[in-house]
């Protein structure tokens, strides 16, 4: 299956949520173009379309609610032991990770990565420098 | 189309239209909305091409057959897809125009384009494109001054819209593109593939993100060296506040080497980390 490239691994976890129920649907469809009935078959497309809608505006309202739902109710509990210093320690080392990942992604896959990063590098401290700006 | 009528056409016979065209555009950005294993985007294909079948097919059961066509598998990239939608658009011309056209011959330029589509896609928008979009909407948090500090930072609305704009700016191009210039290029798949230049842009797209990182890395440090040492307490104290950056930094460039694409759990375990550590501090 020479098409089956990456993209489709990336859309079999983001839009294939109702694998079960498009099957279904693509076995109906099949009908539906045996008999001719194209406005059966777009209104069973409309009803998918429809469906990604929902389940999308969903888990994000969803999403948001439980996750302040969440924090109100655990943040009181451990309030006490986030401390200005230990937040900042896990920011600092999550800001860090965060680096290396955009590393691997931005720098090290693309050839010359590194140049062009560098180049990018002292164009801002050029442009710091200009301005006085305190640099790294 | 009408108007300007492609070479190889015979003149008499149902022929397409540019609102045909359009309307088989718009509806490709509905294309995986039944997506299965099975047949991946081979519904959606079907969808987006109902436009056409309707103006050259005439009758339910024709109509049935054309539909039935292009229920199979289909797979490739989304954004690209509209190329492929193009091509066959002009085929089914012909073929309803009496052109001898097997449907074999149609599913294998279907399958010959979506292939090398989804090959050069991949790179192209899931692996540059997006993360540069990323990218600059970060850039664009960084760069912009606080309009006002008293208030909320409305900056993190402008984030995730420079994201978008990044990516559509690109993306969107090739989505109202696809179909016409499928349809203008049929006769040519090779030259349609080699127009679109999609290595040059993943090229220069990769480029720019290596820059974009370059200029993140000395802004977010700058902004660091400042806030570290505010009263210049010297160089220890500096390397003392930014130690954790730089193991955070450490620990995931080399989990993410030994563990490609795990950068969330390998995130989620170094924070985990500085958790049981920080209770020391």
């Amino acid at each position: 299956m020479p098409a089956a490239s990456t993209s489709v691994m990336f859309q079999t976890r983001s839009v294939d949520g109702g694998g079960a129920r498009n099957q279904v649907a693509a076995a109906r469809a099949d009908e539906l173009a045996r008999e001719g009935r194209l406005r059966a078959f777009e209104a069973l497309y409309w009803g998918g379309v429809f469906r990604i809608f929902l389940r999308g505006a969903t888990w994000s309202a969803a999403g948001t609610v439980a996750g302040i739902a969440a924090a109100s109710l655990i943040l009181p509990q451990v309030a006490s032991i986030i401390t200005g210093p230990r937040t900042g320690l896990v920011f600092a080392v999550l800001l860090g990770t965060a680096f290396a990942s955009g590393f691997h992604t931005h720098v090290r896959a693309p050839r010359h990565g590194p140049r062009w990063a560098a180049m990018g590098a002292l164009a801002v401290i050029l442009v710091l420098l200009h301005m006085g700006e305190p640099t790294p | 189309m009408t108007g300007t009528q492609p070479a190889g056409i015979p003149a008499s016979g149902p022929a397409l239209r540019g609102r045909d065209l359009a309307k088989v555009t718009s509806r490709s950005f509905y294309l995986q909305a039944l997506f299965s294993a099975q047949r991946q985007q081979g519904l959606g294909f079907a969808f987006a091409l109902i436009p056409v079948i309707r103006r050259l097919y005439s009758g339910a059961e024709e109509q049935g057959k054309a539909l039935a066509r292009h229920l199979g598998f289909f797979g490739t990239h989304p954004v690209l897809a509209g190329y492929v939608l193009g091509v066959v658009a002009r085929l089914e011309e012909r073929r309803a125009r009496g052109i001898t056209i097997e449907e074999t011959q149609i599913e294998d330029v279907k399958r010959a384009l979506a292939s090398p589509l989804a090959a050069l896609g991949d790179p192209l928008f899931w692996v540059t494109l997006r993360p540069l979009a990323g990218l600059v909407g970060i850039l664009g948090m960084g760069i912009l001054p606080l309009a006002n500090p008293w208030g909320p930072d409305l900056r993190v609305l402008v984030c995730p819209l420079l994201a978008l704009l990044t990516y559509n700016a690109v993306a969107l191009r090739f989505r109202i593109a696809g179909v016409p210039r499928g349809y203008a290029l049929a006769d040519d798949p090779g030259k349609l593939l080699h127009s679109l230049k999609l290595a040059t842009l993943t090229r220069v797209l990769e480029r720019s993100s290596a820059f974009g990182f370059g200029v993140l890395v000395v802004l977010t440090l700058s902004v660091l060296a400042r806030s570290a040492d505010p009263a210049s307490q010297g160089l220890a104290h500096i390397a003392f506040v930014l130690a954790p950056f730089v193991l955070g930094f450490l620990a995931a460039a080399f989990g993410l080497k030994r563990w490609p694409g795990r950068g969330v759990e390998i995130a989620l375990s170094s924070a985990l980390v500085a958790l049981a550590l920080s209770t020391r501090v």
